[in-house]
């Protein structure tokens, strides 16, 4: 056959292809997004209006019943630093991979000056990683993605993302609740979530009875599995913070990050010191990465007392009134101070 | 490797540039180390399996050839038969079959304790490429079919990877004989090809996959749901099992074609059938074909009696059933389809008026839905409550249909009408360059974007 044969169809399947994208972006990119990636639409809405954007999850909005206030983290931090006007994207249960996609896609002529971006501990916890909320998530991700919008729902279709069943994911849930070693620097009868789960919840708390306390062991345990972990530099999460300071730096974006408080006082009560030290220890070795490349970290981790936490059986970075006006204003004096020395 | 993932769409271009790369004579090595790559990229301990399997047939079949007489041979096959059926038992029966035992001495208060293997994963395709294997042993046990002397060739009539997971269930005499053929580059064949993949993956993702967002909330909560809806949700999930299956069988025919291989057709439009007795002449014909050739024929067909036909039909409905799956629902569809068949059979109907055929159509289309019910159950509760919403008022929630899932549901129901009596790429040669490349445009407009987008593996895997 002629060469022209083969040319025309090659130029007739650009052309459906063309225009499929055409078409496709016209019609159904905008509901898709609303369907399975909306934060996108959330970065849209502020990225021409503002000079700082606050990405973060549930910490950010989530109130108490007996808030007065009940201003977000983000709009106390807006409300109280009057030469800096702060954004907010946030959804729950986010994490640092999907607000690196969002990062990314900032317009280069967007006034935006500066990102912060939460920091949750838990976020780097097994648990977490391997949690089924995360094919949902990397759905969204996968939509976040910088190319063509035909070949971002095309590759949706095809399941392009990481996308276990939840019998898969637990599985490797349990395997690196069994094989992760934590290294500790003095004697500790575990080394691993696993047998210190099991060990503390069988029988770790009891009434005075003798009978188990089944609320305490259920909340000592989930806090065992939720910081009870050295943070390594493979850890899935700390490739998404670098790969934030690197797009920041690309950008020259000025890059917060926020250590979220975590309920110390009720990890120290239910668990021990031992958890706690975890918890400081990860967090010093977060603060001493990054600060070593230029960003600025603000340490929240001790911060907020029991009291101020809304959740009682299991552990989360929801604040009432006090606990959240507490980390906009930690945050707050140190942008402030930041802001002062680039005068 | 799942056909429609992106790991599949560069595998598949990249074997057949090769294949037609390479000199003839050493095609089939390339086939064999792809059909190997495409399973191990499941599940690369599992290919062990594969590999036994092919090793015991080759050998019992050179042994059964050795001998003039059958009861020689005997021993061969069913060394075959122990082995195939074993590791079929062990892998997909184990479980069932203990707990089963356990609930029956159970009732008479006997306790009785069995091994669990916690990681015991059914193998992919276990039951397509037992099959396949057994077929050739039974042939050459009958003389049909000359044992094959080339260990590669046979290896790769195991494995073809086009066919490997989920069928169509091929003979030796078929496809084996044409891998051993040399096919010279054709673009007829690449065309050919392409349309029956372009097809197949319209029906899987932009129908199957659409329709599995009616049917899964459905069957996981049916009695919350409105009897419209249980309707609504019942007919999707028998075109989905059956887009999702033909549409797989289409993209195995495509590919294979590509590489100028030519397998059967698995499916020609069932859900137009008048009665069961023709659903089954349409519906995984591959499998149907299979129990007829060598179980019913064995068990002596109809030649024994009426009582031994009656036996006869049962056991391949029921032992078809529990193919299927592990699990008395699947015994259940199975027994349903064959009251039916036994109850149709005597009548030789004819159908010469409209309104009777539309009559016995309607008939069969609803009893083939109910059966499905138990298919799709994940057991006899959760049957029990879809045939309850079914057949009686109750239930609020209503399913969400969106309209580009009602129009493509429209034009594959259209389609299958259309292709009744011819398959799609014989309809479409026929038609001008202009529609041609309307319709392609169509299908690949909605497969890049109107595809499902949760994660459905194909039906058929998992048995």
């Amino acid at each position: 056959m002629k060469a022209s044969y083969y040319i025309i169809r090659v130029v007739l399947l650009a052309a459906i292809l063309l225009i499929s994208q055409m078409l496709y972006k016209e019609l159904w990119w905008e509901s898709d997004l609303k369907e399975h990636a909306d934060i996108l639409e959330n970065l849209q809405l502020v990225q021409d209006s503002v000079d700082a954007i606050y990405f973060a999850e549930s910490s950010n909005f989530t109130t108490s019943k007996t808030d007065n206030d009940l201003r977000s983290i983000s709009e106390m931090l807006d409300d109280s630093i009057p030469t800096l006007k702060v954004g907010t994207v946030e959804k729950g249960a986010q994490h640092a991979r999907i607000y690196h996609s969002l990062i990314k896609r900032i317009p280069d002529d967007s006034p935006v000056k500066m990102v912060i971006v939460t920091m949750n501990l838990r976020s780097f916890s097994a648990d977490w990683i391997h949690s089924e909320l995360e094919s949902n998530l990397m759905k969204s991700d996968l939509l976040l993605q910088d190319r063509p919008e035909l070949l971002n729902r095309f590759l949706l279709t095809l399941n392009f993302y990481d996308n276990k069943r939840g019998a898969e994911r637990l599985r490797d849930l349990h395997r690196v609740w069994k094989e992760d070693k934590i290294n500790w620097p003095f004697d500790f009868p575990y080394d691993n979530i696993y047998d210190w789960d099991v060990a503390m919840g069988n029988g770790g708390w009891l009434n005075e009875d003798g009978s188990w306390d089944m609320p305490k062991i259920q909340l000592g345990t989930q806090q065992i599995k939720q910081f009870g972990f050295d943070i390594k530099e493979d850890n899935p999460r700390i490739q998404d913070f670098d790969g934030i300071v690197k797009t920041c730096n690309e950008k020259s974006l000025m890059l917060v990050f926020n250590i979220l408080a975590e309920n110390i006082d009720a990890v120290d009560s239910l668990v021990g010191e031992e958890l706690v030290f975890l918890m400081k220890r990860n967090r010093d070795f977060l603060m001493e990465r990054y600060q070593g490349q230029n960003v600025l970290v603000v340490d929240n981790l001790e911060l907020v007392r029991d009291a101020s936490f809304t959740d009682r059986d299991f552990p989360t970075e929801h604040y009432d009134q006090r606990g959240r006006m507490d980390v906009a204003m930690n945050l707050r004096d140190s942008i402030s101070e930041i802001l002062q020395l680039r005068k | 490797m799942l056909f429609n993932s992106v790991h599949f769409l560069l595998f598949f271009p990249l074997v057949v540039l090769l294949y037609y790369s390479l000199k003839p004579n050493l095609r089939w090595v390339l086939l064999l180390l792809a059909s190997y790559y495409f399973y191990a990229s499941w599940r690369a301990e599992y290919l062990i399996l594969i590999l036994f399997s092919t090793g015991i047939d080759y050998w019992c079949a050179i042994q059964m050839e050795a001998k003039a007489e059958r009861k020689d041979r005997r021993p061969f096959l069913a060394i075959s038969l122990v082995a195939n059926l074993g590791l079929l038992a062990f892998f997909k029966y184990y479980t069932f079959a203990n707990e089963s035992l356990d609930a029956l001495l159970g009732v008479a208060g006997i306790p009785y304790k069995y091994y669990r293997f916690e990681d015991l994963l059914l193998p992919v395709g276990i039951s397509f490429y037992t099959f396949q294997t057994l077929s050739y042993s039974i042939e050459v046990y009958r003389g049909e079919q000359k044992a094959e002397r080339n260990l590669g060739i046979f290896a790769l009539y195991v494995a073809f990877f086009p066919q490997l997971v989920a069928g169509p269930i091929e003979r030796f005499a078929s496809l084996g004989e044409q891998l051993k053929q040399h096919f010279a580059f054709s673009w007829s064949n690449i065309r050919t090809g392409l349309q029956l993949m372009l097809y197949g993956f319209f029906i899987k993702i932009c129908i199957a996959d659409n329709l599995a967002s009616l049917v899964d909330p459905f069957f996981a909560a049916p009695l919350n749901h409105t009897t419209l809806s249980a309707w609504i949700a019942s007919v999707a999930y028998a075109f989905q099992i059956y887009c999702d299956f033909f549409g797989y069988s289409t993209i195995a025919l495509g590919l294979a074609r590509l590489l100028g291989i030519k397998i059967m057709d698995n499916f020609r439009s069932p859900y137009w059938s008048l009665s069961v007795t023709e659903f089954w002449k349409r519906w995984h014909i591959s499998l149907s074909t299979w129990f007829r050739d060598y179980l019913y024929i064995s068990l002596g067909g109809d030649r024994k009696g009426q009582g031994a036909w009656v036996r006869n039909i049962l056991l391949v409905f029921l032992i078809s059933g529990l193919w299927h799956g592990a699990n008395w629902t699947f015994v259940v569809w199975g027994a349903i389809h064959a009251l039916l068949y036994l109850i149709e059979k005597p009548f030789k109907i004819q159908y010469p008026n409209p309104v009777v055929k539309a009559l016995m159509w309607f008939k069969t289309f609803i009893v083939v839905i109910v059966a499905w019910v138990f298919f799709r159950a994940t057991d006899f509760g959760n049957a029990a409550d879809v045939l309850t919403r079914l057949f009686s008022f109750g239930g609020t929630e209503q399913l969400s249909i969106e309209h580009s899932s009602v129009l493509l549901f429209a034009v594959f129901v259209i389609s299958d009408i259309l292709f009744y009596h011819r398959r799609f790429d014989n309809w479409i040669d026929q038609k001008n360059v202009a529609i041609r490349w309307l319709v392609y445009a169509v299908m690949i407009f909605s497969i890049l974007t109107l595809g499902g987008v949760e994660n459905h593996p194909f039906i058929y895997f998992q048995f």
